[in-house]
Formats: structure tokens, C-alpha cells, sequence
């Protein structure tokens, strides 16, 4: 899962597989528009998910960050990758959503499955709930720290980057948050 | 080996989990896990833990979605701030302390308005004594009971229009 620093440090340099449909987008084409919500709706919309634990409020953020990033383009400089720029957006949303949603209970919905008569199926999905309850006990920083590392492959570079934090703290939100997410999970057993 | 070296060394060894270790500390978080098996045992959960993540749940875009995002984006900023203040006031809580934020903020707004109002409406003092008579007089007039039902003007047109059509009939007499 994890890659090698030095691998993730070449991807960074390569050049931008979106930078072409970000340029035909800022000129108004509707169809990179598209192309563009297409190729990372799925990643955003589940990082969302992973964030607050509900589908509904996960589609609603997933928009937001869309709608963000496509009326804020022109400030988008190519310094990152537009992939790197819209997780930081989407980041940045989720856990202020996140933060904001501590004040009321969140609402995490059902999972359709939950009455499947095959065991099988049942037992997919009470581990699903096991682990989403667990990822959502975490505080919403080390949630994303976690979100990001575990779920989206991303460097502690980027995580750094991502949540404006030093290296140093990606590496104790990390630690804390694993050792956090392994008594909850063993808890569970 | 000590919990309290090994909860300091656990940033190390979860660093080095992740590859993300170089040099000396790399090195010292290796040698700390040789050399420590409540470490390995932790680091061994860790990887359980980890496994188990892949459980959660996967979600699909609900159906137009893109035409939503699509439409936010060409709604325009009011609209946007709309939402966002929508977003901002959702509780019952922060829904009063807008209001009163909001009735404080107005509040001096509604009392010049009134101020002006009263200010503008009211009978300027009479200077003469004419004035003066006149005025009370209309206080009289309006104090006083009418005295028969108030005079309506017979359907027709209007005073104007039937002074032209007059003066129409007696160019026609000419």
C-alpha cells in the first residue's frame, strides 16, 4: 500500500495528467467540466464519507468541494497537481464539517445490507459498521491524518501539506491515531 | 523493555511502517523493534488494524450530481453565500444568536428610519397669526363631528376631462 519516498517524490514531478482539461475547464468547455468531476468524483465523494460517516452529508461536501474548486480555478496555479490542490479543498471541507458536527450527534444512516438473511453478507457488513464506527470515534485531525494515509495512499509530505502541519505532528497523529484505532477495533473482537 | 521508552519509540516504529523513515532514526526505530517484542506485538496489530480498514463502507454519486455541482457553479456567489450562511445558521442555538446579532446590527438603522418618519410627517409650527388661527381651525375641523356624510362626485369624467370636452364643444359652437 504504502509507496517508497523517493517513487512518491517522481510522481510529483511528473507533469499533471489533468493540466489539460483544467485549461480547456477555465475556458469554459463543459465537457472537461465533466471529465474532470468524473475522473475524481468517486475519491472525493468516499474521502467524505470516510470523514463524517454519513452517505447524505458525504454527498452534500463532495459538491461543496466541486463547487469550490471549479469557481476558484483560476487561483489554482499548477504549483501541485490539481489532484493534490482538490484534496487539500476537500480536506480542508470535510474536517471543518466534521469539527462543526461535534456540537450535534452525527446522523450515520443504515447500512442497506444490515438484514441480509446470508451470514456471510451480515458479517461484511457488522465488520463494516465496526470499522466506520471506530474511524468516526477518532478526533476529526487525527481522522484525516488516518483518512488520508491509510485510505488514499498520501505522503506525509503531502499530509503535511494538506492539513498545514509540520511533518513531525503527521507522525504523532498518526502513531496516536493508529494505537487509538487498534484498541477501538480490538475492542470490538 | 520500558512502556514509557516504548510509547516514545512508537512514533518511530509507525513512521517506519510507512516508509517514511531515513537514516539514524531509521536505523534506531529497527533496532528498537529487534530488540522489543511488546513493539512487534503493537506493530503486528497495527497491521490487523490497518487490514480491517478496507471494511468501510464504499459509497456511489447519487444520480445528478453533476448537473447539482454544475448548477452551484453557475448560481452564482449570492446564491453560494446563501447556502453557506444557511449551513452556518442550522442549529436552533446559533439560529437565536443570529437574530439578535442581526436585530442589534439593525437596530440603530430602525431608529433613525422612525426618527426620520416622525420628523417628516409632523405639521411644520405656524409662524403668523393667521397661521396660527388657520391651524387651530383645523384642529377644530378635525375635531369636530362631521355634521353631514362626506360629498361624492357624481360618476363621469373627471373634472380635467370635462373641462376639455367643454372647451371641445365650444370650438365646435364656432
Amino acid at each position: 500500500m504504502a509507496v517508497s519516498l523517493a517513487a512518491r517524490r517522481s510522481v510529483d514531478r511528473t507533469a499533471d495528467p489533468d493540466g489539460d482539461l483544467v485549461a480547456r475547464c477555465r475556458h469554459g468547455d463543459r465537457h472537461a467540466f465533466d471529465a474532470l468531476l468524473e475522473r475524481h468524483r468517486g475519491w472525493v465523494l468516499n474521502l467524505a464519507y470516510q470523514m463524517l460517516g454519513s452517505a447524505d452529508e458525504a454527498q452534500d461536501a463532495a459538491q461543496e468541494v466541486f463547487v469550490r474548486a471549479f469557481t476558484h480555478l483560476r487561483q489554482f496555479r499548477g504549483e501541485a497537481q490539481f489532484g493534490t490542490w482538490l484534496r487539500q479543498i476537500a480536506v480542508n471541507e470535510c474536517v471543518n464539517r466534521a469539527t462543526r458536527r461535534r456540537e450535534r450527534p452525527a446522523a450515520f444512516g443504515s447500512l442497506e445490507a444490515s438484514a441480509s438473511p446470508e451470514p456471510a453478507e451480515r458479517d461484511a457488513v457488522t465488520q463494516a459498521l465496526a470499522v466506520r464506527a471506530a474511524v468516526q470515534a477518532l478526533t476529526p485531525p487525527l481522522r484525516a491524518a488516518l483518512v488520508l494515509r491509510e485510505m488514499h495512499g498520501a505522503s506525509y509530505e503531502d499530509i503535511a501539506r494538506i492539513l498545514g502541519i509540520p511533518v513531525g505532528t503527521v507522525r504523532s497523529r498518526l502513531a496516536a491515531a493508529r494505537e487509538r484505532l487498534r484498541q477501538l477495533l480490538s475492542e470490538d473482537e | 523493555m520500558n512502556d514509557k521508552r516504548c510509547q516514545a519509540m512508537r512514533e518511530l516504529v509507525s513512521a517506519l511502517f510507512d516508509d517514511e523513515l531515513a537514516g539514524d532514526e531509521r536505523e534506531a526505530a529497527q533496532a528498537h523493534l529487534d530488540r522489543c517484542a511488546a513493539c512487534r506485538e503493537w506493530m503486528a496489530q497495527v497491521r490487523a488494524a490497518r487490514r480491517r480498514l478496507t471494511a468501510y463502507p464504499r459509497i456511489e454519486a447519487a444520480p445528478g450530481f453533476n448537473e447539482a455541482v454544475m448548477a452551484r457553479v453557475m448560481a452564482g456567489p449570492l446564491t453560494r453565500l446563501a447556502d453557506a450562511l444557511d449551513r452556518l445558521i442550522c442549529t436552533p442555538a446559533r439560529q437565536v444568536a443570529v437574530g439578535i446579532v442581526a436585530a442589534a446590527a439593525l437596530s440603530p438603522l430602525i431608529v433613525w428610519a422612525a426618527l426620520h418618519v416622525a420628523v417628516v410627517s409632523a405639521p411644520a409650527p405656524p409662524r403668523t397669526s393667521g397661521e396660527v388661527a388657520s391651524a387651530a381651525g383645523s384642529i377644530y375641523e378635525e375635531l369636530r363631528p362631521p355634521s353631514r356624510p362626506p360629498r361624492r362626485h357624481p360618476p363621469g369624467p373627471p373634472p380635467f376631462e370635462a373641462e376639455r370636452m367643454r372647451d371641445l364643444q365650444h370650438l365646435g359652437e364656432h
